[in-house]
């Protein structure tokens, strides 16, 4: 290809200013042109679903009577439209009729509070907070007076010392330590007259029977797991003694069989089947485990009554009740062993009386 | 003329840079943008917030923005009775509670403290509940619209400073045993649900049944709070055999102050809450709880607690390894209708 920069250069020079001209007049062609009328594009504010959506809202609030949320959905109604008389009067209206309400509800709460009624007194109490939940008086009420006082006011008198005050309110000075720690006059700090002490009650409160044997259920469930059998079987059968309980029921049984198997595999035959008396025999393998001890003891039984026989023929009688009794203990029901041991014994009494 | 015209090159360029850029300029004499600016996502008055949704907000981060607070996209949900928020949703956030401890014309909100104490993967009994019905038990919590509060959200309640989820409930474990770490915190941290673990210091021993401080501090680091469940896990509404008063009310002291010094040390906090050994209580305990600065204190009595419970009796319900999902059920009453029934404390 024949490559000629100098005369393409001297080309573009000499068509330039023509270009330009047409460019030029392009342009002014252009800004000739009026220009194009266009309708302002009017977007919809997407704010504008929110006060119709909330007035809609308030005024079903209001026909449900729920008027706290009512006023709320006209406050953000007159948010958005700051100008509107409906919500503005509406704001107005709730507002009042919201106070009155709020204290209706008091009075009658308070009324039931006089009565002794007192679940009605509580939701009472709630509704106003419901209208109002700064209404201190309802909050006071629900808080503090509607349940007992837990802890009793003293107010320190001229004179007054720990001893005196625990004399005072709980009859006993042993309980001077509680003034001293409740007063804080165990660090130093006086008891001075007019001064108010925030003491424990010391009088115990009965606890209503459920809650209290729930409790007690808890804590001998929770010994069980501990393995701390005994204490468990001890509170379990308190629980029973109230009042029965299948879970107490089975907090025993559980012990008594853990204790049981314990016994058991420690060769304490005796014991161990002794404490699988107290279990069912249904309860786990209660059964089967009372049966092996069973044939063991039988035959432990039949050693220790062949082993007395060995004792009686060699005259040594007093050997030979120990083994014969030892046998019975392990079977009550060996068929010579009761016999043998009853001659014995005779024959112990005759050879006393001789000598 | 030559050099004439190399001059002029430039001035000739940039005229017409500068004609075109005219021309294509808005007409300012149509009044309108071409091209506006995007629209405001919110309005904010002094009581709301009116927001339309953008396609990056979520609950959480409008809580947030709004709020000052991620934990309160259930709020925002709740109230526009949204399960979640959705690019051009018109909603509205209001920047004060609504219903202050769950108190509303129609009744008030109960919270459920739940209490385990061991797991196990397959032995059940009345304190050891197995690692399939602890994950059915959560599983049925989080597929039923429930949430898993914390100790401090539940006294923010109780101190009718703020309002809760509609069905919020507290999960804790009570003493410190080894499965509480194998298999409980595992499937809290899957669903993402804080827990208390009220320690009785002197059980943690590490030993092949028990938690470790090790264990203990991985899981405080994990969102499970650990709070006082005293030393020795005496009883400390009774006076031990032949105790005398003096010994046996410096016992309570001793179990409240020792316990929360080792926690201290351990994990350098201040313990707040205290749960009472076999949830035994009496009113000289709760005087000495609340001298000592505890801000509140649990029993296992069964119930459900209002906001107006005694702090220092609040109730718990212990869940027993024997316990169907129906049972467990029963124990997630979040509401008391006025005029169903009539619920004293």
């Amino acid at each position: 290809m024949d490559f000629q920069p100098f005369r393409n250069r001297r080309l573009i020079r000499l068509l330039l200013p023509g270009m330009c001209l047409l460019a030029a007049m392009l342009l002014q062609a252009c800004a000739l042109t009026p220009p194009v009328k266009r309708e302002p594009v009017v977007k919809k504010d997407p704010f504008d679903v929110f006060p119709e959506t909330y007035r809609a809202k308030a005024l079903r609030y209001e026909k449900e009577k729920k008027l706290p949320m009512a006023l709320l959905s006209w406050q953000i109604v007159k948010g958005f439209r700051p100008e509107d008389r409906q919500a503005s009067d509406k704001i107005t209206q709730l507002q009042e009729e919201i106070t009155a309400e709020a204290e209706k509800n008091y009075r009658s709460g308070v009324v039931f509070f006089e009565e002794k009624k007192f679940p009605e007194a509580q939701n009472s109490f709630l509704m106003t907070l419901a209208y109002n939940p700064d209404h201190s008086g309802a909050l006071e009420f629900l808080r503090h007076r509607l349940s007992p006082p837990e802890y009793l006011v003293y107010h320190v008198e001229n004179g007054d010392d720990n001893e005196a005050i625990a004399r005072k309110v709980y009859h006993d000075k042993r309980f001077s330590i509680l003034v001293a720690y409740f007063s804080d006059s165990e660090k130093g700090n006086s008891l001075t007259p007019g001064m108010s002490l925030r003491l424990p009650i010391m009088e115990p409160s009965p606890k209503p029977e459920k809650v209290r044997s729930e409790s007690r259920l808890n804590k001998a469930q929770a010994l069980y797991e501990w393995k701390r059998y005994r204490e468990a079987i001890s509170l379990a059968e308190d629980i029973i003694a109230s009042r029965p309980s299948k879970a107490a029921r089975a907090i025993i049984d559980g012990s008594y069989y853990a204790l049981a198997v314990s016994e058991f595999r420690k060769d304490h035959l005796i014991k161990s089947l002794d404490l699988f008396k107290m279990v069912p025999g249904t309860f786990r393998d209660t059964d089967s485990y009372m049966t092996k001890i069973e044939k063991k003891l039988a035959a432990q039984a039949e050693s220790h009554y062949k082993k007395g026989m060995d004792y009686f023929l060699k005259e040594e009688l007093g050997k030979a009740i120990e083994e014969w009794q030892t046998a019975l203990r392990m079977n009550p029901d060996h068929p010579q062993a009761k016999s043998y041991l009853d001659k014995a014994r005779a024959m112990l009494k005759n050879l006393k009386k001789l000598q | 003329m030559k050099a004439l015209l190399r001059h002029w090159y430039p001035c000739l360029g940039t005229l017409l840079f500068l004609t075109l850029l005219s021309c294509a300029a808005p007409h300012k004499e149509a009044g309108i943008s071409v091209a506006q600016p995007a629209p405001a996502s919110s309005r904010v008055f002094k009581e709301f917030a009116a927001v339309i949704v953008q396609p990056h907000d979520t609950l959480t981060s409008l809580a947030i923005k709004y709020l000052h607070d991620p934990s309160k996209g259930w709020f925002i949900a709740e109230f526009n009775h949204v399960g979640d928020v959705e690019p051009g949703q018109a909603i509205i956030i209001p920047f004060n509670p609504l219903h202050r401890g769950g108190v509303t014309l129609m009744g008030y909100q109960r919270v459920p403290v739940l209490c385990y104490h061991k797991f196990s993967l397959d032995k059940e009994d009345a304190m050891t509940v197995t690692r399939k019905a602890f994950e059915t038990q959560l599983k049925f919590l989080h597929d039923h619209g429930y949430h898993v509060i914390t100790l401090d959200q539940l006294h923010d309640f109780m101190d009718f400073k703020t309002q809760i989820p509609e069905k919020s409930v507290v999960i804790t474990i009570d003493d410190g045993w080894r499965s509480t770490y194998d298999i409980a915190y595992p499937l809290l941290k899957r669903y993402g649900y804080p827990a208390t673990l009220f320690v009785y210091t002197n059980l943690i021993t590490g030993n092949s049944t028990t938690l470790s401080w090790g264990q203990i501090r991985e899981m405080y680091a994990n969102g499970i709070d650990m709070q006082c469940h005293t030393k020795t896990h005496r009883s400390l509404a009774w006076k031990e055999g032949q105790e005398s008063f003096k010994h046996y009310f410096e016992a309570i002291q001793t179990e409240l102050i020792e316990s929360a010094k080792i926690l201290k040390r351990e994990l350098n906090k201040d313990v707040k809450y205290l749960a009472y050994p076999y949830g035994d209580t009496n009113h000289l305990v709760v005087e000495v709880a609340r001298k000592l600065g505890y801000r509140a204190a649990f029993t296992v009595k069964r119930g459900v607690n209002p906001f107006f419970v005694d702090p220092y009796r609040i109730d718990r319900s212990m869940i027993y390894g024997s316990f169907s999902l129906k049972a467990f059920q029963k124990n997630l009453v979040v509401f008391t209708d006025f005029k169903k029934g009539i619920a004293l404390r």
